[in-house]
Order: structure tokens, then sequence, then C-alpha cells
């Protein structure tokens, strides 16, 4: 300071700076109105105008009067502005000329030209004036003329430099109205000195900024030239504008390091490249630290000791606007720049100094601010502070660590220097914080004092950071900060407190999926688990570290030998076990079932092989490996049968798992949906439902923890289920990655085996994967022996050698040498045994595996087929040649022609065989090795013929004609035809018309055969024929077996003929030809050809005198509608029984049409009375209708082309619906008995002449 | 100029962290992990900001002795997070100012955040990459090493 | 008709990406589907293929272009007018081979390869193979059989795309081309 002699005084940088008013003149006056005027001049606001375009302020002005002295001039070049006097006044309450030019002119005169010496021109004259005093002068004045002469003498030209200020003691408007003039023109003069003074001053300040580069400029100086500025405004309640200095110094300073760090460095700032000796942090009680300041003047300061004292400054300033939480954030800022800024000037600085030193500041900063806030402020604040809290702990950590105040065994030696080093670099404390107890200063040198000290004040620091973030949610930051304590509790040996904080960082890591930070804290993880002898948790941890790809190879080899090593050691308790999640060793990849469909049979096979990624980084031994595997009895059959099996082929039976990418946190992007299936428990016994339900199969993946796999770190949940059914493979060494491992089970119990868990046991250690998924299950099954017979074509053929099949499934039997199919012979059918049979054996899944010769052996009653020997649940099958003998009920199948059917003849098989052949069935029955019962099996056969017969007549010769029908599809060789009477007809001779005897049967052709019969005398009246051919298939060339014939067996009655019926047309008299719409007449003549036969015995035959009538019935009939027969076309007549009678009939017919027409047909009936006694004459149309409908009846039995055996029975049924009375019946003459000789034949029509139109009717 | 740049997807895993040197790359893992706190601070103190800012540039998120970290989030909630060497100024000068006055662009750090973003935005548009997985990409790979060397 | 209304020489404006990210999703899922990388090519050529048959007569309404009395002229339409009215570059034609049977189409900047890598598992994949499929099905249908296959990728990690373009024979009979 440049005021050399006066000792300024102490307060001046106090708060209560005021800018300095000087005071000259009348002391007393002043001295009188001092308290009105200090109390006065604040009261009004002023605006204060500034320079540089900075925003205008209200500010209350205050001042500091102090006596005039020429010393308080400042003089040239004075920096100083506290002690700058900005105004300076005279006090005056001279009233009478004569006092003024004695005394007060001169005084006045005086006070100005020292005022001008110092070329001060803030000044001001004050006139007080109270009437009192007039009042007893006598010669008074006005009191103008004094402050005129003043205002002449010396303010010329600015007269407002002189004010009245009247009866300034009086209560009076008078006076107030003064008083504010005056006020007023106080303010502006201040404000303007203000402006002047502090503008120029600023302007130097600049100049002097800009000297800076030159090589005698320093900082320090500088510094307190622009200091000189804040505290003015600081004084003048300007604290932004005072920050804006220091900002502005901070600011300068910094850029000067980064400048010195970039290589041009000012030499100035090599003052303050001196080593740190003193590092006791910051002081902020005081509004300015007095030492500091005066070593910065002294230019002796240190960096520290300088950001110390600016930082106080800024402190200071931000605490008077407010801005307490912008205090920690700069401290914090101010701190690390600090140790960067030391760092890059490469001060050197004593280890742990600064580390004392950034301890200290944060806690004075958090005191400070503790200080002047309230706890609901601070609390709300956390955030601004936390850091310097966290801060803080670090640093006294690394002081504990550099001072060995962690080891468990205490600081050595060296440890304590360098303890005391530091101490002594604290200094001594401070006096403003010498009496308070938790003073930053106390608390660094107790916690550095004893180890018991410093754990308790590190973990109290911890605590409160850890709290703080938490309580503002950073967790995070808490626990890294955590991690630092469980590094300490390490060293302090005591892992148990560790391991909940080291827990507790690792889950939020595994929760987000950090993989550095989980490796690196499970290694720590390890470690305190170690200590702890948690040796289930220890291991879990190694095996995870040792798949871990972040470590090292050493590394992850070396915690795979811990656990390695931990199976191998004898464990003492051999049942303990030790139980890991797997896939932290070995990743379970895919499964591969053999046979691919996962079913087998009872005894069966099954392979599953499983590839596993071993995760270990060397080959691992594996004594076990187990699947758990849990059984449920399912009796759904079908699904075990081996139709299934062949059905159901899965492509390739392959099930892939989905890889676990282990520190990937999953399950928060994509939860897996349910899988619900409905659950049916059935009890083994009986297969009755115990339980039924829905069950979830991803349980497990959904209803796992949120921090997915942190659950493993806890001791592990696996539970290790050993259930009766398990996949074993022992002695398996996994290399690291992929491995294959095969099991093999025979299959036992039929049920469904679903694959639960899967277990690698290395010695008592057991890895687990507690869950397969997704769900892996096979099925095994058992099934019964089956035997299956069905023909090789669609249907078999009667009478040939047909081929059909037999298919044994053995199912659960194995058919062993010597088992043998027995079959019961039907008589009909035979089962013909060529030399090669072979059998061929079809593994389940339809594989051919083998094939062998088979025997067969037939006596009469049974044949028996010796089985080869094959294992279970395989399947034999094997042709073998039947031939069904055309034997009585396949020729019997003919006999439906009368009407009576089969008992065997099966009706379905009428419509599939559209052509309905007739079939016949063959029972047999067949005994397995198998079961006590036997199973019988009908065989269909179809004969492939069908025959009917007809009887032809000429005249009396008569002809039996055979029409053979092949339906089948074959062709057949037929040969040796032959027809036999059978019966008593002795004389009755058959002549066959038919030439050749081989003759091919096409398929769906027919073929006719004829006969003759001749006889001599009269003969039998019913003819039993059979007629039999034997047919081979026309393909075969040669048949090992004779084929039996094909037979057919009928009979015919009657057919021996009685009359003869002839009809002829004449042309009208006297023409030659019949002409259209003419009369002819039609002749008919019926004549008896035998006398009376054994047939004519019947109702109508009457005895008259010497001979016998029978009663017959004609009708015409012309169904081609060529004739229209004009009276009667039909009567009954009496026929004498006797050779060579003829009966004529006459009648009218007229041809409709012109050309050869057909005659119309005659029919003759045998007309048979009913013998009731009143036989009633009836009118004949009655009766014609009546038999015009038995005409019809007869009409399409004839066509029928059958015997006439039923015809009685049919019309008296018929005739007996239609009329309740007695009638008389008609009764057609079997075809046999009538030969009509007219029939084929054909008159000519000629057209009538006056016909312009021909008609001519084709037939 | 930076020494560790990392992307972190919306779930807060790490997408993306490359640091150099490599040595301590531990550190810096822990380091942008604990700085998501701060991330998240931001981001629910100015949640109505973001709904009307298509990106946000959250600054210097918190500085240590040694190095400072800045923060970036896109309007998908994918963070980027840059550690620059305390010594290193360029970055560092008037931040606090510049974001406090809200002028972002204004501010180096916002540039850079930007030229990540739009390489993040390239690397989203590769068909080969699935969004959520690790970022493996040459281009990005370059593209943060050239952030990392350049002394800007 | 309205289809006719836009046929204009006018190209419609549409997001590249839209159409980058669209082809990617394309070739990603072939990926998928096919487990060799060859499949995969064929597929896009024989798609592109059958995008070229339809696209030639969509191409040859919207720009009139005559027909071209030989290669060079093909060539030149391809890459001026064809090339820039679908995919909005030019390519340029070089390496024509002495009988002036082949040319290559160089390619500076792909617009179907912006923001793609090739992971290492797809070395063999031709990722942008469609477009050979286009040149071949579209110059089919104006009866000229080339072969076009790409001989430089920037995919690949070459400096330019490269199409070799190989004139094989004209197609004397027109018979409908069966789509493959």
């Amino acid at each position: 300071m440049a005021a050399p002699e006066e000792p300024l005084p102490p307060v001046i940088y106090t708060m209560e700076n005021k800018p300095i008013v000087t005071c000259a003149g009348d002391q007393n006056l002043f001295t009188s109105i001092y308290p009105t005027l200090s109390q006065q001049l604040p009261r009004e606001p002023m605006e204060w105008r500034r320079s540089y375009g900075r925003a205008p302020k209200m500010i209350h002005l205050e001042s500091n009067f102090v006596q005039f002295k020429e010393e308080l001039l400042p003089k040239e070049g004075n920096k100083a502005l506290l002690t700058f006097p900005f105004l300076h006044i005279y006090w005056t309450e001279c009233c009478d000329t004569e006092v003024y030019k004695a005394t007060v002119k001169d005084d006045l005169t005086k006070w100005q030209n020292v005022l001008k010496a110092h070329s001060s021109v803030d000044w001001l004259i004050v006139v007080v004036e109270n009437d009192a005093k007039k009042k007893n002068k006598t010669n008074i004045l006005p009191r103008t003329s004094i402050v005129d002469k003043i205002r002449n003498d010396f303010c010329n030209k600015q007269s407002d430099r002189c004010v009245v200020l009247s009866d300034p003691l009086k209560d009076s408007s008078r006076t107030q109205e003064s008083w504010n003039a005056f006020l007023t023109k106080l303010r502006t003069l201040l404000l303007m000195s203000f402006t002047k003074n502090l503008g120029k001053f600023e302007d130097d300040m600049r100049t002097l900024r800009e000297k800076r580069t030159e090589p005698g400029w320093s900082f320090c100086e500088y510094f307190m030239v622009q200091e000189e500025l804040a505290f003015v405004f600081e004084m003048l309640q300007q604290f932004e504008d005072a920050l804006v200095q220091y900002d502005e110094l901070d600011a300068l300073f910094s850029q000067y390091v980064v400048n010195f760090g970039a290589g041009d460095g000012a030499n100035w700032l090599t003052f303050f490249c001196q080593p740190v000796k003193s590092w006791s942090g910051l002081i902020l009680r005081k509004p300015i630290d007095m030492e500091k300041r005066e070593l910065i003047q002294r230019q002796e300061a240190t960096l520290l000791d300088l950001r110390s004292y600016l930082f106080s400054r800024q402190c200071t300033l931000l605490l008077f606007l407010q801005r307490p939480w912008e205090v920690a954030q700069r401290a914090l800022e101010l701190l690390h720049s600090c140790v960067q800024e030391l760092k890059l000037l490469e001060v050197s600085v004593p280890p742990g100094a600064l580390d004392c030193w950034v301890f200290l500041s944060c806690l004075e900063v958090l005191q400070r601010i503790e200080g002047c806030c309230d706890r609901a402020q601070i609390d709300s604040n956390i955030a601004h502070t936390v850091g310097l809290w966290s801060y803080a702990t670090e640093k006294l950590k690394s002081l504990g660590y550099l001072c060995g105040l962690v080891s468990e065994k205490g600081p050595n030696s060296e440890d304590l220097n360098r303890t005391v080093d530091l101490l002594a670099g604290l200094g001594a404390e401070r006096p403003e914080t010498a009496n308070t107890a938790q003073s930053p200063y106390k608390k660094l040198k107790e916690a550095l004092s004893s180890v018991e000290a410093f754990e308790k004040h590190y973990l109290d620091l911890s605590h409160a950071t850890i709290e703080m973030y938490t309580s503002i949610g950073r967790i995070r930051s808490a626990k890294f900060v955590g991690k630092d304590l469980a590094e300490f509790y390490m060293r302090k040996k005591s892992p148990q407190k560790a391991e909940i904080y080291l827990q507790g960082a690792l889950k939020t890591y595994l929760a987000e999926g950090w993989a550095l930070p989980i490796t690196h804290t499970r290694k720590q993880l390890a470690e305190c688990q170690k200590h702890l002898g948690q040796t289930e948790n220890y291991l879990q941890t190694s095996s995870l570290l040792a798949s871990d790809y972040h470590l090292t190879e050493e590394q992850r080899k070396y915690f795979c030998q811990e656990v390695l090593s931990f199976a191998h050691q004898q464990s003492d308790s051999p049942g303990h076990r030790v139980v890991l999640p797997m896939h932290s060793f070995a990743q379970l990849r895919d499964l591969h079932f053999d046979p691919s469909n996962a079913v087998v049979h009872v005894g069966g096979i099954l392979s599953v092989e499983i590839t596993l990624c071993s995760q270990m980084p060397v080959p691992v031994h594996v004594e076990q490996i187990a699947i758990n595997v849990h059984f449920s009895i399912e009796k759904n059959t079908y699904r075990k049968t081996a139709e299934w099996l062949t059905k159901h082929k899965t492509s390739n039976g392959i099930i892939k798992f989905p890889v676990e990418t282990s520190p990937f946190p999953a399950s928060q992007n994509i939860l897996p949906a349910l899988e619900l299936y409905e659950m049916f428990e059935r009890s083994p016994s009986d297969n009755s439902l115990n339980t039924t339900g829905i069950i979830c199969r991803n349980v497990h993946m959904l209803l796992r923890r949120q921090e997915s796999s942190s659950s493993l770190e806890a001791p592990s949940g696996v539970a290790l289920e050993d259930g009766a059914h398990m996949l074993r493979c022992s002695n398996v060494t996994l290399e690291p990655g992929a491995n294959k491992i095969t099991f093999r089970t025979q299959a036992k119990e039929p049920g469904t085996y679903t694959l639960r868990q899967l277990c690698a046991s290395v010695g008592p250690v057991r890895f687990v994967l507690p869950h397969i998924y997704p769900l892996v299950q096979y099925d095994v099954y058992s099934q019964e022996p089956q035997l299956h017979v069905e023909p090789l074509a669609d249907s078999l053929l009667a009478g040939i050698p047909q081929k059909v099949k037999f298919t044994v499934t053995t199912g659960h039997y194995t058919v062993r040498n010597g088992d043998s199919l027995q079959l019961s012979n039907a008589e009909a059918m035979l089962i013909l045994c060529q030399a090669e049979n072979r059998a061929v054996i079809y593994s389940n899944t339809r594989e051919k595996s083998s094939d062998a010769a088979l025997r067969v052996q037939s006596s009469d009653k049974v044949t028996s087929i010796s089985l080869p020997p094959a294992p279970a649940y395989h399947v034999i099958e094997f042709e073998l040649d039947v031939l069904s003998l055309p034997s009585v009920p396949a020729a019997g199948g003919e006999s439906d022609l009368r009407g009576t059917p089969e008992p065997q003849r099966k009706h379905k098989d009428r419509q599939t065989a559209g052509h309905c052949m007739v079939t016949t069935d063959h029972k047999v029955s067949i005994d397995c090795p198998w079961s006590i019962y036997s199973t019988v099996i009908a065989l269909t056969f179809s004969v492939p013929f069908r025959t009917t017969h007809s009887l032809l007549s000429t005249g009396t010769r008569k002809y039996v004609q055979l029409c053979v029908q092949n339906l089948s599809e074959l062709d057949f060789q037929l040969s040796d035809s032959n027809l036999v009477a059978t019966g008593d007809s002795t004389d009755l001779q058959l002549i066959p018309l038919n030439t050749e005897s081989q003759q091919c049967i096409c398929s769906k052709q027919p073929v006719f055969f004829v006969w003759e019969l001749r006889w001599t005398q009269e003969p039998p009246p019913a003819l039993h024929g059979q007629f039999s051919i034997g047919f081979s298939p026309a393909s075969e060339e040669r048949l090992s077996v004779s084929l039996k014939p094909y037979t057919y067996e009928f009979q015919v009655e009657n057919y021996f003929t009685l009359y003869n019926v002839k009809a002829e047309i004449f042309p009208p008299s006297g023409m030659q030809h019949c002409r259209t719409g003419l009369l002819c007449s039609l002749e008919v003549s019926i004549t008896r050809l035998s006398d009376l036969l054994e047939v004519d015995k019947d109702e109508a035959l009457m005895e008259s005198d010497q001979c016998f009538l029978t009663k017959l019935m004609y009708e015409v009939v012309d169904n081609s509608s060529n004739w229209a027969v004009c009276g009667k076309s039909c009567g009954a007549i009496s026929m004498p029984v006797a050779a060579r009678a003829t009966h004529r009939v006459r009648m009218d017919v007229m041809p409709l049409f012109a050309g050869h027409l057909p005659l119309p047909d005659v029919r003759l009936f045998k007309y048979l009375p009913h013998h009731s006694a009143h036989s009633s004459q009836l009118d004949a149309d009655s009766w014609i209708e009546n038999d015009s409908l038995s005409v019809d009846r007869h009409g399409d039995e004839q066509s029928d082309g059958g015997s006439g055996r039923s015809r009685g029975s049919v019309h008296s049924a018929s005739s007996a619906e239609h009329k309740g009375l007695p009638m008389p019946r008609l009764q057609a003459l079997p075809t046999g008995q009538v030969f009509n000789s007219s029939a084929g034949m054909q008159v000519l029509v000629l057209p009538s002449q006056d016909n312009h139109v021909l008609e001519v009717s084709v037939t | 100029m930076a020494v560790c740049i990392a992307v972190i997807a919306k779930e807060n895993y790490p997408l993306y962290i490359r640091s150099t040197p490599t040595e301590n790359e531990l550190k810096f893992h822990y380091m942008v992990h604990t700085s998501l706190d701060v991330v998240d601070e931001k981001i629910s103190a100015m949640g109505k900001a973001l709904v009307d800012q298509r990106e946000l540039y959250l600054g210097l998120l918190y500085p240590t002795e040694d190095y400072k970290v800045y923060g970036y989030v896109t309007n998908s909630k994918v963070k980027f997070v840059m550690v620059v060497d305390s010594s290193n100024t360029a970055l560092r000068d008037n931040e606090i100012r510049s974001v406090s006055a809200g002028d972002w662009r204004t501010t180096p750090g916002w540039w850079m955040f930007r030229k990540l973003h739009n390489s993040y935005t390239d690397v989203m548009c590769n068909p080969f990459y699935n969004p959520g997985d690790r970022i493996q990409s040459r281009a990005f790979d370059n593209m943060v090493m050239s952030m990392m060397i350049q002394v800007c | 008709m309205s289809r006719q209304a836009n046929r204009g020489t006018e190209s419609k404006k549409m997001s590249s990406e839209l159409f980058t990210l669209t082809y990617g999703a394309l070739v990603t899922q072939l990926c998928k589907d096919y487990e060799n990388d060859e499949d995969v090519n064929k597929q896009l050529d024989k798609m592109g293929y059958n995008i070229g048959v339809r696209l030639i007569e969509d191409f040859l309404a919207r720009s009139n272009v005559g027909r071209c009395h030989d290669f060079r002229e093909t060539a030149d339409v391809i890459a001026k007018v064809a090339f820039k009215m679908y995919l909005g570059i030019t390519p340029s034609i070089t390496n024509w081979s002495p009988a002036g049977d082949e040319f290559s189409l160089i390619l500076e900047n792909n617009p179907l390869v912006d923001f793609v890598e090739l992971p290492d598992n797809h070395s063999s994949l031709i990722y942008s193979n469609l477009l050979c499929g286009v040149l071949r099905g579209a110059l089919e249908m104006v009866q000229m059989a080339v072969e076009a296959k790409f001989v430089q990728d920037t995919l690949k990690g070459d400096g330019v795309t490269e199409i070799r373009m190989r004139f094989i024979r004209r197609i004397e009979d027109n018979l409908p081309a069966g789509e493959e």
C-alpha cells in the first residue's frame, strides 16, 4: 500500500468499507449534521450510469466521512482505490461578509489549492444557514451574498459546486427541501466521481494488462490492481462486478498455465513453480485471507496460495450472491484444475501433500456451505455437494494407503515419517477454526494419527458419500464408492464386510451388462469368498471367471485350476456335494436323438448325442455326465406304434439350444412368451388320472430375478433332483470348445421320458443345468405281436392259385427258432407250398434286416409255417399261394337262379365287384406262438365265371345252350368242356356240338356251349345237367398243381314239345297281297303233338268220353303294333289230349304299315279252372283284364328263360291278391312245351293304292 | 483427443466402448458406467427439452481429477459418452458456461458428438447390423479412432 | 391408362435411404433363408432377371430410345439413360474388349450399398448381384443375351464397383421369356 507513514486503519478491509469523503471547514458544524447526513444519504437509491456500455445500476450510496487531511490525497500512480477520497466537502455556516473575508475565504483557498495540487476535482462547498444565527445579527447581509461570493471566488462556471443547506436541524418543509436538494447533489457528485475515477482506474488497469507480454510484467501486481477494483465494486455492493474481476484474473492465470504447458512460459510463472511446502487447504471463513494476500503481494505466493486466495474471494462473493451451490461446483473444478496445473507446471509436490490439500479444501468448502445454509437446503442440493464428499473420501483413502494406515499391521517407520512430514505441511491450525471441533484440520490430523482413527473417519466419509449418492439415485456412483470400501475391507482382512459391497456392485454391472467391470468385480469377489471360506460361492465365481474371455489365459487357467483342485482333493465328508450352475462350466448347444423321432420300443436302444461347449480353458476330466429324466406313463398307444414311427419321421431330430451370452441383459429387452401346456399325471398302476393342470414350460426364464444371472453369484438355487431315471456317461474329458457326448440307454418301461437336468460331476462338484429348455422328450412304447393276412390282389379268385401276404409284427415278442404258425386248413382251401418260400424280416423302421427261407409243412388237417427267428419289434413278411377249390358252395352259387340265396353270399362284395362275382369265404384259424388264442382270418374268393343255361327247340328236337361269362380281369384257357346228365335219364344222349376242346376266354367275354338232347323213347320229364369245364389262367404256362374244373349244375323240366302253334295271314279274297288298311284274316292253328303224358296230369285235365281234354287259352299280341287285331284277340279252347289233334282260330287283323311285317305272336296258356263247386261264368273282360295282367307277368318271366316250377305259385299269389273270390287261373306253358313254328315269319303288306304317301315300316 | 468413446444402449449396456491407451481400459469402463448416473439425472431433469430437441448434448457430465466426461443422448435414448483428458483443454474451456448459456452448437463437444451420432446412424442402417447388438463396424471404428487421435 | 399417365421421363422422387434399406432387408432375409452365399447370389440374380424383364417395358415406355444398332450404343443407353433413370447415377463405360463385345460399367458410388458393411461370414456374397440380373433380364427382352457379373466391389474393399458385361449372342426368335 502506498500510504507510508499513516498506519492505515485495519477496518479498511472489513465489509464496512465505504467510499471515503473528506470534510474540511467547520468541524463542529459537520459533527452536528453528520448523524442526519450519514443516515439520510443511503436512503434514496441513485441510478449509476456505467461506462463501457455496462448496464446502469441503482445503488444506495454510503460514505465514510473523514476529516480532510492532505495525506489522504493520493499521489500520482497510486493504485489504491479503497483509500481514495472520492469527494471533498467544505462545510461553513459563515453568514457575514467580514468573517468570510477574514478567515473563511483564506481557508477555502488553501483547501482548494491542496486539491488542485493533487488535481482532484471532486469537491463541494456546503453553506449551512440557520435563522437563529441571523436573528442576533444586526447588520444582516442577504444570505445569498455569501453564497454568491463563494461562487464567484471559487466555483467559476461550476456554480453547482456550492450548495446551501438551510436549517438542517429544524424540522420544516423548507429544511426538508434543502436537505433533499443537498443529498441529491451529493449523490450525483459521488457517482460522477466514481464513474470518473473508476473509469480512469480501469483504463490504467487495461493498459497494465496489455503490457503482460513485456518481460518485467508481474501477474501479482496486476492481480493487486484488479482486485482493488473488485474491492470497490464489493464496497459498492456490486458483487457481480466484483466476481467478474476475480473470474477474469482466474481465467487469465489459467490461460497462462495452459500456455506454459504448451511451451511458452512467462517468466513470472516460475514464481509459482516453486515446490509446494504448505498444503493447508482453502480458508473460506474470513472474507479476506490477509496472509495469502500479502504473499501474493510480496510475490511469494505459491500456486496453491494464489488459487486458494482467489477461490476464497470468489467464494465470499458467491455467498453474498446467495449461490452456495455454485461454490461447491467451482470448488470441485478448482481442486481438479489445481492438481492439473501443478502437473502441468511440473511443480514438485511431496507425495500426499496434494491429497491433504484437496481433502482439507473439500471439507472446508462443505463446512462453509453448511455454515450458510439450513439442513433442508443442503439435503435438496446434495447433487452439488456430493462430488466434494466423494473426492474427499478418495483423497483420504489414498492418504491412508500412503501412510500405511490400511495395512492390518499398521504403518511402518517410513510411513510414520511420511505422515509427520505431511502433518508438518499443514502448519498450525488457523485461529478461526481453532475452537471448532470438527474442523477439517482436526479431522485430518486425527485421521492420520492412528489406524483406528483413520478407519473411523474413512468409514464415516464413505458411508456418508454412499448414502448421499443413493439418496439422489446415483446408484452406480454409490456402488463404485462401495467397491473402494470393499477393497479397504479386504485390506483390513475383513472380507465379510467387503462381500456385500462387491455383491452389490456386481449386481448392477450384471444388470446392465458391463463385461469388464463384471470380470474385475468377480475377481475381487472370488478373493473375498476365498477368504470367507464360502467354498460353493468361491467355486462358482471361479468357474465363472475360468470361462470369462475377458481374462488372460493364465488367469482363466488359474481359476479353472482352483475348481479342479478342489474337486480332486479328497473331501472329508464323502456325501458332500457342491452344486454349481452348468452354464459357466459348459453350455449345451444341441441334442440329437437316434432314432431321430425319439420314439423307441421297450427294450430298444435309444442314443442321445449332446454337444457340450466347454467354457474351461483346459481339458477337464469329468467322472460322469448325467441327464436327469422324468418318467411319466402316457397310454397314448397310437403314438407308440410302429406305424407312428414310419409316419412321423422328424427331419433330423436335432434340437438346438439358444446360446446364452451371460453378461448380456437379455431379460430386459425380450421377455419370452408364456409356453403353456396341459399336463396329465396318470398313476403307473392303473392308468387312472391322478392330477391334471396347466404347466408353463419356460417358467424358469420368466420368474427369475430381474438382475438375471446375478442370482448365480449368491448361493445358487440350483436343486439337484435325482430321479430313478438317468442317462449316464462316464469318464468324459471335455476339451475346450465343443464336445460331443453320446448317451445310450435301453428303453424299459413304456411311457414318456422328459429330459430335465444335465449334470456333470467332477469329484464332489456337480455342474448342473437346472432346466433343459426347450423341452426335450423321448417315448418308449410296447406293442403286442400281430399277424395280418391279406391278399396281394384286391380280390382273390377261386379256382386258381392266389398269393396271400402274411405280416407278422413281432412287437415285444421275440420269434425263436421253431416258432411256427399253425393254420387249421379249411377243407376247400389249399395252401400250396412251393419249394422256395422266403420270408423277409424288416426292422421297426421298415429297413430290411434279413431274409430267410420259410418252411411250410402241410398235413391234412393243419399247415404249419415255421417262422424264421426274429428279434422283438421287427416285421416278418412272406407270401403264400392259396387255392380255393370250386367246391360245392362255390358251384351252389349258381343256384341263386332258383331264388334261394346263399348263406355266404356277401352283398357288399356284390356291389364292389361291379359285375357281381359270386364270392365264397374261407375261414382259417391260425395259432400264433405268442398267444394261446387262435386268430381267425377270413379270405374271400370270387368265382371268376358266371354260367347261364337255356333250352332251345326246333319242333321236337331239343338243345341246351350254356353261356360261360368270364367276370374276372384275367384271361383263361378253357379245356374239355363236358356236360353230363345226372339222375335216372338213362337213354338221354347229350351230343356236344362244340368243336375244339381248348379255347380261350378273355376277360369279361362270354363263351357258349351247346348240346343236343336225344332220346329214344319217352323222355324223362326233367333233365339234371352238370356242366364242367377245366380252366387255367391263360398267362400261366404251367401250374404246379392240377386245378379242379369249374362246374355248373342246372336242371331243365318239361322240355318236351306238346303243342305246335302256327299262325298264317291271308290277304283279302281276290288279292294276293295284303294292303295296309285292309282287313286280312289271321289263322292260328294249334296242334297237339303227343298223346297223354305225365306232364299233362293236372287240374286242367278233364276226362270226357273216350278221350281227355285240357283247357288252353290262346292270345294274339302284337307288341310292335304293326297290326290292329280286330275283335276278340284271345280265347279259351278245349284241346283234346291226343296226338295230331288240331284247333284252328280265325280272326281279322289289319296291317297298319306297308312292308314285310312280322306276324303278331300267339301265346298259349294252360287254363286252370278253380275247383270250387259253383263255377260261375265270368264275363270275359274281367278275366281278360285279369289274365292280361297275368300275361304281362308271364311275359317277363318267359324272358327269364327259367323253368316253370314256380309259375303256379307266383300266379296264384297274384290272383289271390287280385280278387277275393276264386277265379280260373292261367298258367303259361313251359317254353319247351310249345313250339311256335311261324315265329320269325313275315308277310308282305303293300301300301293301299289311294295312298299318296307310302309308309314303310322296316322291322 | 478423446481417450474413451462409448455408445450405450437404451437399456444402459454398452453397445460400443473403445478407449486408449488400452491398459487402463477397465478404469474407463467404470468411469463411463458411473457417468450414466449423471446422464440419467440430466435426462430426467430436462425431460421436457428432450421432446422438442431432436438430440441432446448433455455437456460435461462430471469432472474427475484427470478426465472430463461429456455426454450426449439421442432421442431414442442411446447415449454417447466421451472421456477427455483433463490436460486437454480444447473441450474444457468455457464448456460449462456455454452449456449453461444453452448454445450447444458453439461447443466443440457438440460437433464431435454430432459426428459420432451420424456415424452411429450409418451403422444402424447397415442391413447386416441387428439393432441392440454390440457394434462391430470398421467404419465406426475408424471414425472413433480419428476422434481419439485428432488433436482439436 | 393411369400407369401410362405417370410414365414420363420425369423421375419420381423417393427417399434413397428407404430404397437402400429395403434392398438391404431383402438381401439379409435371403441370407437367413439360404445357408450359403452362392445360393443367395443366385436368388438375387434370379430376382433381378424377373425385374429386368418387366422393367424393360417401363424403360422403353418412359425413355423413348430407339433400337440400338450395336453393343456400344446399348452400353451408352444403359449407363447414361437407364442407370440415371432408376438409380440416379451414371456409371462410366470402360475396358472395351477389342472385339467390342465386352465392356465394364464403373460405379463410383453404388446406391445399393450405402451403409452396408459385409460381415466376415459373408465374404463370398455378391451383395448387389440383383443389378446383374436386371441387366441380363432387360437385355434379353430386346433380343440380347448378355452375361453380367461383378468384377470389383467397394464392399470387397475395391476402389470402385465394376460390372463386366459380355455380349453372348443375338436371340433371333423372340420366344416368350418364361420367368426363371
